[in-house]
């Protein structure tokens, strides 16, 4: 195991086995991602794109296969222990954004921070720093349904980072946005790569989203390669 | 679980109407539990009052029907600790008609120790005099006099439904106690009106006995009955919080009746709340995907749902315990004073809390557990 990756995936197999169908959402994928690496993963819809994601993350399990994340092989974990594990390590940004609609801004940011030992006088300054990285220090108080979507994705990313942990995933966080939104968004997830060194890795169909970052790959049906068109 | 609370909080205002209206009928339900409560509480857990507890009340041991000879009551008295004895008939029928404050109880008693024995009914010495020198006095308590509006010295007819006979009365005592939705006139009178007819006479429903001591109150009931076990009427003596118990539990199972409402209550206001949960907790699911890829584990999970049902409970079933007395009152006013007051016992208010508690917990539990254990991926793919 190499400490210099922040995901190492081997021989990764997902399969969804329903009464009628079956579906290979992951075929044999493995995959190394360095820590700091700001990582793009594109494909079809229905490639299991979303399904690596959930892995990387540990809110799902392999079929076969071992994933290891940040030297820690996840399958060695209870669920607890996983739960905690995610809460330290892992940010995640989803592209329905998933704020709590009855909780402002803030307490959307602070609601990670409730699984620490801070105070509440530290979460809520957390939360504030966080707000502010995503520039949005003056909607604290904002319920989501009083915000733009590029504005709540912002709340979305600040969630994530607030606890800072070394790897965000982020499964197509422009998806909904307009261009605009979609700049800001991309932009602070640079930021948050290049200045703060966080280890990003984004799905995404959005070719532009693609140049945010350094490096990429293609997953079809499955299978893990290349962009098409490039060698 | 602290730091939590404001999430839980936050969740009770997601659909206010609906908190409001499961805070609503859980106190409502907690209420009509308490009243329950209360009811079995006045008829099986009375506090005996010291002159209570030192009397007995003697019948006929076949039925409450059937009369005893007076003889009777001459020997009761010689049995040792009695101190007195008096004879009392149910007289029943109508004063006017049928309306509750008309429907006071009625007795034809001796006139010279029916005060003794019930010492806590306090008369004004002149006004016991009066009742005891006129043969056709009647004295009655202050509630009937405030309800009926029966003044000293009015007259007053009573038409006999058991008894052929229409006594006519003047009212000559106003007595105060705590049993004073009835009233007293000649046992001597009514044998009078009684003379020429079948099942005149001179006999007792029941003699009321008042002993020297409390404690010996076994001893004497045993040695009366003992003392006409084999007359042609035998009696059946008891305390008179025994008595009372046994005149109500003619009426049925009255202990089975006040359970099988109670569970009726209970199991209506577990489904509501049932399906509040499931409702609530059915439309947080991506939610609950939200909060596990979060790091919550399930555990904080099952926490936070179960917290919300029972602050819930616990609001409902403040208020609802607290709405007892009110409603106990109100219950008393609209039924006339036959029902006893209604209070709720300091156990009962454990058992009005600890229901709403236990029906918190049981409707929340499956729920919770279910959304606990929801696969996160399946919860965050789940619509809405
Ligand atoms: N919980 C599930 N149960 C059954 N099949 C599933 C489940 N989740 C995903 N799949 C299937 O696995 C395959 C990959 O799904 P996934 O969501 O990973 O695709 P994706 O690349 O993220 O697609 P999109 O770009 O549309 O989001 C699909 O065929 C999908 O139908
Ligand atoms: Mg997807």
């Amino acid at each position: 195991m190499n400490a210099s990756f922040a995901v190492e995936l081997r021989g990764v197999l997902k399969e969804y086995v329903r009464a009628e169908y079956s579906v290979r959402a992951l075929d044999n994928i493995s995959l190394d991602i360095k820590a700091g690496e700001f990582f793009c993963l594109m494909g079809p819809s229905g490639s299991g794109k979303s399904t690596l994601l959930h892995l990387v993350a540990g809110i799902d399990k392999p079929t076969d296969g071992r994933v290891s994340v940040l030297g820690q092989d996840l399958s060695e974990l209870t669920d607890r222990e996983l739960a905690r594990w995610r809460s330290e390590n892992i940010g995640y940004v989803f592209q329905t954004f998933n704020l709590i609609p009855v909780l402002t801004a803030l307490e959307n940011v602070e609601l990670p921070l409730l699984l620490t030992g801070l105070r509440r006088k530290d979460r809520l300054q957390r939360a504030r720093t966080a707000l502010e990285i995503v520039g949005l220090a003056d909607r604290l108080d904002h319920r989501p349904q009083q915000l733009s979507g590029g504005q709540e994705q912002r709340v979305a990313i600040a969630r994530a980072l607030v606890t800072d942990p070394s790897i965000i995933l982020a499964d197509e966080p422009t998806g909904e946005l307009d261009a605009a939104a979609a700049d800001d968004v991309l932009s602070i997830l640079k930021i948050l790569n290049q200045r703060h060194g966080k280890t990003i890795i984004m799905v995404t169909h959005d070719p532009r989203a693609r140049s945010y970052a350094r490096k990429s790959s293609y997953l079809d049906k499955g299978l893990l390669g290349p962009m098409p068109g490039e060698a | 679980m602290g730091r939590h609370l404001l999430l839980v909080l936050k969740n009770l205002r997601r659909n206010k109407r609906r908190t409001f209206l499961t805070v609503v009928s859980t106190s409502l339900s907690v209420c009509l539990v308490g009243m329950l409560v209360a009811v079995y509480g006045a008829l099986y857990a009375r506090d005996v009052s010291e002159e209570s507890a030192q009397r007995l009340v003697t019948r006929h041991k076949v039925s409450l029907g059937q009369v005893m000879p007076m003889y009777y009551r001459s020997r009761i008295a010689a049995i040792d600790g009695v101190r007195n004895v008096v004879p009392m008939n149910w007289f029943g029928g109508t004063y006017i008609d049928s309306r509750p404050e008309n429907m006071f109880a009625r007795f034809a008693v001796d006139q010279e120790e029916i005060f003794n024995i019930y010492s806590e009914l306090k008369v004004p010495a002149d006004q016991l005099e009066a009742f005891q020198r006129d043969r056709q006095a009647i004295a009655i308590g202050s509630s009937v006099a405030e309800r009926t509006g029966l003044k000293l010295g009015q007259r007053i007819t009573l038409v006999g439904d058991i008894y052929q006979f229409a006594p006519e009365l003047t009212v000559r005592a106003i007595f105060e106690g705590p049993d004073d939705f009835q009233s007293f006139f000649h046992q001597k009178y009514l044998e009078e009106g009684l003379r020429d007819q079948p099942g005149g006479g001179s006999h007792a429903g029941v003699f009321a006995l008042r002993l020297r001591s409390a404690d010996d109150a076994s001893r004497v009931a045993m040695e009366v009955d003992e003392m006409f076990r084999n007359a042609p009427e035998p009696t059946k003596t008891e305390t008179e919080a025994a008595f009372q118990l046994s005149f109500i539990t003619q009426l049925g199972n009255v202990k089975l009746f006040l359970l099988a409402i109670a569970a009726a209550i209970v199991f209506t206001m577990l489904m509501v709340s049932a399906n509040t949960v499931a409702m609530s907790v059915r439309e947080r699911i991506r939610e609950i995907g939200v909060l596990k890829t979060l790091g919550f584990d399930s555990a904080s999970v099952l926490g936070l749902i179960l917290a919300e049902a029972l602050l819930i409970s616990i609001v409902g079933g403040i208020l609802g315990t607290l709405l007892v007395p009110g409603v106990g009152a109100l219950a008393v006013q609209v039924m006339g004073p036959f029902i006893p007051t209604l209070v709720l016992p300091t156990w009962g208010i454990a058992v009005c809390i600890l229901t709403a508690l236990a029906v918190g917990l049981c409707s929340s539990a499956v729920p919770a557990t279910v959304a606990s254990r929801t696969n996160i991926v399946d919860a965050l793919r789940h619509a809405g």
